[in-house]
């Protein structure tokens, strides 16, 4: 029986501290989730909160055809995402076209708005500016070590998007990035 | 050299001299930094949430039940007291026309399913995608 299979097991027999193990073992994860998809801060401990105890409602559904962690994140990313469109705020759709990215790209007040802060504090906000499919996969790439093909089954784009958007986001992060230290040189 | 096999490279903790290198690093750094963080006390606060909610659906369970037993109870006894009979016209019309009103039941309960099934998800979905601000 696998790690993953006992604490279920545990869990479906009501074991408290199973619960409590799982909501440690996989909370890293779902804040990440979170706190990419949901920009409002009073509302991501909420709903991570929501998201562990939906786990535990439905922990009886789960067949171990992928990991614990994958199925949690797909609720996560449901959940979150589900929030944004009932909030129906600062939301915006990836096929909106590429004019995110020229306004990301050209936006020069971003970096006077980002003056006294640290340089990868600023990357930071300008991941925040990125529409929410482009901050999962970055999220789950480099926080949580996902492959292209987790990545996938939790957020259900195919594997070809997932690499894309990783790729484009990293790209225009960099275009921007590039473009502060040549003010920085020139100042 | 190409932006992905830059990225690639960098991935690596291949960092060269150019700007575009420099760049880069800077980015990938910083994407490893965490987003937000949950409060030491998380998991407690989750599992308290838990045992509230399923002790209180218990509890509803039981007054639920309680509720039924006494409706039930009362409804005999008022019954008995008042001597009633039941004798009502309108149901004594509908009891010749069975088949009417179960057909009529039937086609309320369908237009449910249908509406919940597919016609509120379209609605949801289309009031999200022309109400939603896009960025300025």
């Amino acid at each position: 029986m696998t790690d993953d299979q006992a604490l279920v097991s545990r869990l479906r027999n009501g074991d408290r501290m199973a619960f409590l193990e799982l909501i440690q073992r996989h909370q890293r994860l779902v804040a990440h989730m979170v706190g990419r998809i949901i920009r409002n801060v009073e509302d991501r401990e909420e709903i991570c909160q929501d998201v562990f105890l939906k786990v535990a409602d439905k922990i009886s559904e789960f067949n171990f055809q992928s990991r614990l962690s994958t199925w949690i994140g797909t609720i996560a990313y449901r959940h979150a995402i589900n929030h944004l469109r009932k909030q129906r705020a600062l939301y915006s759709s990836i096929d909106s076209g590429e004019s995110w990215e020229k306004m990301l790209i050209s936006q020069d007040d971003v970096a006077e708005e980002l003056e006294n802060k640290d340089i990868e504090d600023k990357v930071g906000l300008l991941v925040e500016r990125l529409p929410e499919q482009y901050r999962v996969v970055l999220s789950l790439y480099h926080l949580d070590g996902l492959n292209y093909a987790e990545i996938g089954e939790i957020t259900g784009m195919p594997e070809g998007t997932v690499k894309n958007y990783l790729f484009r986001a990293r790209q225009i992060l960099k275009e921007k990035v590039k473009m502060y230290l040549g003010k920085e040189v020139i100042k | 050299m190409t932006d992905e096999e830059l990225q690639s490279r960098i991935e690596k903790g291949q960092v060269g001299n150019s700007g575009d290198d420099l760049a880069y690093d800077i980015v990938f750094r910083a994407l490893k930094r965490e987003p937000f963080q949950l409060p030491s006390d998380f998991a407690l606060k989750v599992l308290d949430r838990y045992w509230v909610a399923k002790s209180n659906y218990r509890y509803d369970h039981v007054f639920l039940l309680i509720g039924l037993v006494l409706l039930m109870i009362s409804c005999v006894v008022a019954f008995v007291l008042t001597d009633f009979k039941p004798q009502i016209p309108a149901l004594a019309i509908l009891g010749n026309r069975f088949g009417q009103v179960a057909f009529g039941l039937l086609i309320v309960l369908l237009l449910q399913w249908i509406d919940r099934k597919f016609v509120r998800k379209q609605v949801q979905g289309f009031r999200s995608g022309i109400l939603t601000p896009r960025p300025k």
